[in-house]
C-alpha cells in the first residue's frame, strides 16, 4: 500500500508547493525532517512545509547527506573540507523501488561505520554518505544507468560491469546540478540484484589519475560490511589487495619485466623519445614498478621501499597484487587480505588496519598531511656508457610517489655536477706555463611533475593478453580508453574479444624526465634529485652519471 | 770553508725550490700542447712569455665557462656542494668494512647502477651484513640491463654461498631476464632446470620467465638446448606455458 500511496502523495505535494521539486533543486532530507520544496532559486526553502510520517519519505527522497550515525548533514558540511563524502549510486532500480534502494543505502552506511577498526570505522565521525537516487531500466538493458551489467564470466562466475565514464559523468552532472559540494572521496555503484558468485571489484584511482575511484557491488554483497568496506578501500584509500591469486602463488611481479619492452612511450614524453631509439637500452623503466610503485602505497616491491634517508617502516610479508612473491606488504591482518594462501598468522583478513595503511588514512583524513617524505626514488638513467643525445641530455627520474593519491610530489629538485677545469699560470722556476686544477660545480634546477604515460598495445602482448587481462583486472584496472569510448577490459575472457579489436592500455608513469644542457664533450656529469611533497623534502638520492661522448 | 758555504748555499736553494714546487696552487702539468711550447719560447723575454700564457689561460677558463652558461641560460642556478665520493658511486664493498654499509645500500636503493658495477653489487649481496643492504644489492643487479648483471645474478644463484632458505637468494630467480631465447643467459635458465642446486619454485619461477620470453617473442628455445632437457624439466616449461596462457578465477569473497 505504502507504494501505491507514496507517488500520489508526492505529486499532491508537488502541486500544492507550486514548484514542482526536481533534481536541480534536490536537498539533503533525513528521517524524521520534514522534507521542503525549495524555492525558485533552489536557495531559499519556502512553503509548505508538511510533516510526514518517516515511512514516506523515501518514497520520493533524492538524495540524502548523512553522517554516520544517520543524522543529516547539510550542504554546508558537503562543502567543509573537514568531511570526506563517500558517494553511493543506484543501477538497475527502477522509480518504484526508490525505498529499496535507500533500504540498502543505510545499510551500506551502518555497516561501513561499525566495522571493526577498518578506515570508515575510525573515521566515521568524518565521513559523510552521500546517496543519490537515479531511477533507471533494469540491469543488462540498455536502459539500465550507466550501462551497468551482471555478466556470466566464462571463468570467474558473475562480473559487474559499468561505464566508468558514465558514473564520472553522473557525478559531475549532480554536482552542477543539484549538490554544487559534492566532492568524493570515493563512489560505490549498487547493483540491485541478488547473484551470488559475483566478482566485486573497484578501480583505485591511482591508475586513472582521477580524484576518486569506483566501486561496484550488488545487494547480495551487502550480507556482511565486508565487500563495500574493501571495495571502497579501493576506491577511496588507493588500497591494493594484500592477497595472491590461485596459481601465482610463487610467481614474482618482477617477472613481468620481461614484458617492458613491449610498452611504448608516447607522445607525452616529447622529442627525445623519437630520438633515442631504443629506450629501453638506455634507461630503467619497469611494467612491476608502473603497476606496484605508483601511488600506492599499502604494496612495495621491496620489503624496505624507502630509498633515501633511514628509518621508514617494514613491508615484511611477501605477496600482494596478485603475485605471491616480490610485492610486499606490512604485517598485520587486515581488511585488503585474505586468509587464503596465508604465511603467517598475522597475514590475513581482519576488520582491521596495517600501520602502512593507516598512515594513509591518517594523510586522507587529515588535510592531506604526508606522513613521510616522497622517498620511494631512483635515479634511472641514462647509465654512463656513451650515447649521443643531441645538444641535451635527458635525464630519467623514478619516483614511486609521483601519483600518489594523497601526497603527490610537488616538485623535483635536480642536481647536475661536473668538474670543471680551471687554467692558471703556474712557474717553473723564472719560467710561466698554463698549467690547471678541477673544481667541483653543481647546477640546481626546480623540475615540476608532469603527467607521462607509456600504451601497452594488445596487438604486441597478443598470447599475452589473457594474463596482462587477468593482472589488470585483478588490480581493479577494469576499463581502457578507445578512442573517445571505452573498452570494459574485464567483461569478457580476451580470448571472446576480436582479435581486430585489441585495446591498448595506457599507464601513467611514475617517471619523471628532464632535459640537462651537458654540452660538454668527453665529461662525466654527475646528477641526483631530491623530491618534494608539499609536506616534507625527500633525501637526495646517490650521485648518478653519464658520460657525454660526442 | 768556501766550499761547505756553497754546498750549504746550493742545499737552501734546492730545499727552497722543492718548497716552492710543493706549496703552488695545485696545478697538474699540462701536455705539452703548441700554446705551451709557445709560451716556454727561450727567444721570448719574461714579460711577453707570462703575457702569453696568461691569454693562453684566459682563452681556456672562456671556453671552460661555456657549461656553466649553457646551465644559466636553461634556467639552472649555480649552487655549492659536495662532490660526489668516488668509492661511494662505485659501489666499493670495501666500505662495508669500514663502517659505511648505510651509505652503500643507500646508494645501491637510489640509483641505476652501471654494467661494470656488478661484480662489485654482487660481491655486496654475499658480503653485507644486513639482510636489506644484501637484498638491495640483488635488486640493483634486477636493475642493470645486460649481460653483466644476468651473469652476476646466475652465478650468485648457483654459487652455494646463499641458502636456498635465505629470503635475499629467493629473490633472483624471478630477476633472470634472457633478451630472447636464443640468448646466452636463456639457455643457462634452462639447464639451471635440472640443475640440483636450484629449488622446484626457482624453477616454477625460471620455467615462468622462459614461457612469458617464448610467448612474447613467439619462438621457442632452441632444438638442441629442448632436447638436452630432462622430461620434468619439458614438463616445467609446458606448465608455465599453460600458467601464462590459461584463464584464471579470481577472487569472488575475499575473506
Amino acid at each position: 500500500m505504502h507504494k501505491v500511496l507514496a507517488p500520489a502523495l508526492a505529486l499532491t505535494l508537488a502541486a500544492a508547493s507550486a514548484h514542482a521539486r526536481t533534481d536541480a533543486a534536490a536537498q539533503p532530507i533525513a528521517p524524521g525532517v520534514a522534507p521542503v520544496a525549495p524555492s525558485a532559486n533552489a536557495s531559499v526553502i519556502g512553503a509548505p512545509i508538511i510533516i510526514l510520517p518517516t515511512w514516506f519519505w523515501p518514497y520520493f527522497v533524492t538524495s540524502k547527506c548523512q553522517f554516520w550515525d544517520g543524522t543529516a548533514c547539510t550542504s554546508a558540511d558537503m562543502a567543509n573540507p573537514y568531511f570526506k563524502q563517500i558517494l553511493i549510486l543506484p543501477s538497475g532500480f527502477a522509480d518504484s523501488e526508490r525505498a529499496d534502494f535507500w533500504t540498502e543505502f543505510d545499510k551500506i552506511r551502518n555497516q561501513m561505520a561499525t566495522a571493526g577498526n577498518v578506515w570508515s570505522t575510525q573515521y566515521r565521525h568524518k565521513i559523510l554518505w552521500v546517496g543519490y537516487f537515479v531511477p533507471g531500466g533494469p540491469l543488462n538493458t540498455p536502459t539500465a544507468n550507466f550501462g551497468a551489467a551482471v555478466l556470466e564470466h566464462p571463468v570467474r562466475g558473475y562480473a559487474l560491469s559499468l561505464s566508468q565514464d558514465q558514473v564520472r559523468a553522473k557525478v559531475s552532472a549532480i554536482k552542477a546540478t543539484s549538490l554544487p559540494n559534492l566532492n568524493p572521496l570515493g563512489v560505490g555503484v549498487l547493483f540491485n540484484s541478488f547473484q551470488d558468485n559475483i566478482t566485486a571489484n573497484a578501480s583505485p584511482p591511482g591508475f586513472t589519475r582521477t580524484p576518486y575511484g569506483i566501486a561496484k557491488f550488488n545487494r547480495q554483497d551487502l550480507a556482511t560490511p565486508y565487500i563495500t568496506t574493501h571495495e571502497l578501500a579501493h576506491a577511496s584509500m588507493n588500497f591494493l589487495d594484500e592477497y595472491m591469486e590461485p596459481g601465482f602463488q610463487e610467481v614474482s611481479i618482477r617477472q613481468l619485466d620481461v614484458l617492458t619492452p613491449l610498452v611504448l612511450f608516447d607522445g607525452s614524453w616529447g622529442g627525445f623519445v623519437s630520438a633515442i631509439g631504443n629506450l629501453f637500452s638506455v634507461y630503467d623503466y619497469n611494467i612491476s614498478e608502473i603497476l606496484a610503485n605508483n601511488g600506492n602505497v599499502n604494496i612495495a616491491l621491496s620489503p624496505w621501499p624507502q630509498t633515501t634517508g633511514t628509518g621508514g617502516q617494514w613491508f615484511g610479508y611477501e605477496g600482494g597484487m596478485f603475485f605471491g612473491r616480490g610485492t610486499f606488504h606490512v604485517p598485520g591482518n587486515n581488511l585488503m587480505d585474505s586468509n587464503r594462501d596465508k604465511r603467517h598468522d598475522d597475514d590475513g583478513f581482519a576488520y582491521d588496519t596495517t600501520a602502512a595503511q593507516q598512515q594513509v588514512i591518517d594523510t586522507a583524513f587529515n588535510g592531506n598531511y604526508a606522513y613521510r617524505a616522497n622517498d620511494r626514488l631512483r635515479t634511472a638513467g641514462p647509465n654512463d656508457w656513451p650515447i649521443h643525445f643531441g645538444s641535451t641530455t635527458t635525464v630519467l627520474l623514478f619516483d614511486g610517489d609521483k601519483n600518489h593519491q594523497f601526497h603527490p610530489t610537488q616538485y623535483y629538485g635536480v642536481q647536475v655536477g661536473w668538474y670543471e677545469r680551471i687554467w692558471d699560470t703556474c712557474w717553473w722556476g723564472p719560467f710561466p706555463y698554463p698549467c690547471y686544477h678541477d673544481e667541483w660545480r653543481t647546477a640546481q634546477k626546480t623540475v615540476w611533475p608532469s603527467v607521462r604515460y607509456v600504451d601497452l598495445k594488445n596487438t604486441a602482448a597478443y598470447g599475452l593478453g589473457g594474463l596482462v587481462q587477468d593482472v589488470l583486472c585483478a588490480v581493479g584496472v577494469t576499463e581502457v580508453k578507445n578512442g573517445d569510448g571505452t573498452f570494459r577490459l574485464c567483461d569478457q575472457d580476451i580470448d571472446q574479444v576480436s582479435g581486430a579489436f585489441l585495446p591498448t592500455l595506457r599507464f601513467f608513469m611514475p617517471y619523471q624526465s628532464t632535459t640537462v644542457p651537458a654540452s660538454q664533450w668527453f665529461t662525466t656529469y654527475w646528477w641526483r634529485f631530491y623530491t618534494n611533497n608539499g609536506t616534507w623534502n625527500s633525501y637526495y638520492t646517490g650521485w648518478s652519471s653519464f658520460y657525454r661522448s660526442l | 770553508m768556501l766550499r761547505r758555504t756553497s754546498i750549504l748555499v746550493l742545499t737552501i736553494a734546492l730545499v727552497g725550490a722543492f718548497a716552492f714546487w710543493r706549496v703552488r696552487p695545485r696545478p697538474a702539468p699540462t701536455p705539452e700542447s703548441a700554446d705551451a711550447r709557445a709560451a716556454a719560447d727561450p727567444h721570448l723575454n719574461s714579460a711577453d712569455r707570462l703575457a702569453e700564457v696568461e691569454r693562453i689561460v684566459a682563452e681556456r677558463n672562456r671556453a671552460a665557462g661555456k657549461d656553466e652558461d649553457a646551465f644559466r641560460a636553461d634556467g639552472w642556478t649555480m649552487v655549492k656542494t659536495d662532490p660526489p665520493d668516488a668509492r661511494l658511486t662505485s659501489y666499493d664493498p670495501s666500505l662495508l668494512a669500514e663502517g659505511r654499509e648505510d651509505e652503500l645500500r643507500g646508494q645501491l636503493t637510489s640509483t641505476t647502477a652501471a654494467p661494470q658495477h656488478a661484480r662489485r653489487i654482487a660481491r655486496i649481496a654475499l658480503e653485507a651484513k644486513e639482510p636489506k643492504t644484501r637484498f638491495a644489492a640483488v635488486d640493483a643487479l634486477g636493475h642493470i640491463h645486460g649481460d653483466e648483471a644476468q651473469a652476476a645474478l646466475l652465478d650468485l644463484l648457483t654459487s652455494g654461498k646463499l641458502d636456498p632458505g635465505d629470503f635475499v637468494r629467493q629473490q633472483i630467480a624471478p630477476l633472470l631476464r634472457p633478451r630472447d631465447l636464443d640468448d646466452g643467459v636463456a639457455l643457462r635458465m634452462a639447464a639451471l632446470l635440472d640443475d640440483p642446486r636450484v629449488t622446484a619454485t626457482e624453477k616454477h619461477q625460471i620455467a615462468f620467465t622462459l614461457a612469458l620470453v617464448s610467448i612474447r617473442d613467439g619462438m621457442t628455445l632452441p632444438d638442441d638446448t629442448l632436447a638436452a632437457l630432462s622430461p620434468d624439466a619439458r614438463a616445467s616449461l609446458d606448465q608455465a606455458h599453460e600458467l601464462v596462457t590459461r584463464r584464471i578465477a579470481l577472487h569472488n569473497r575475499r575473506n
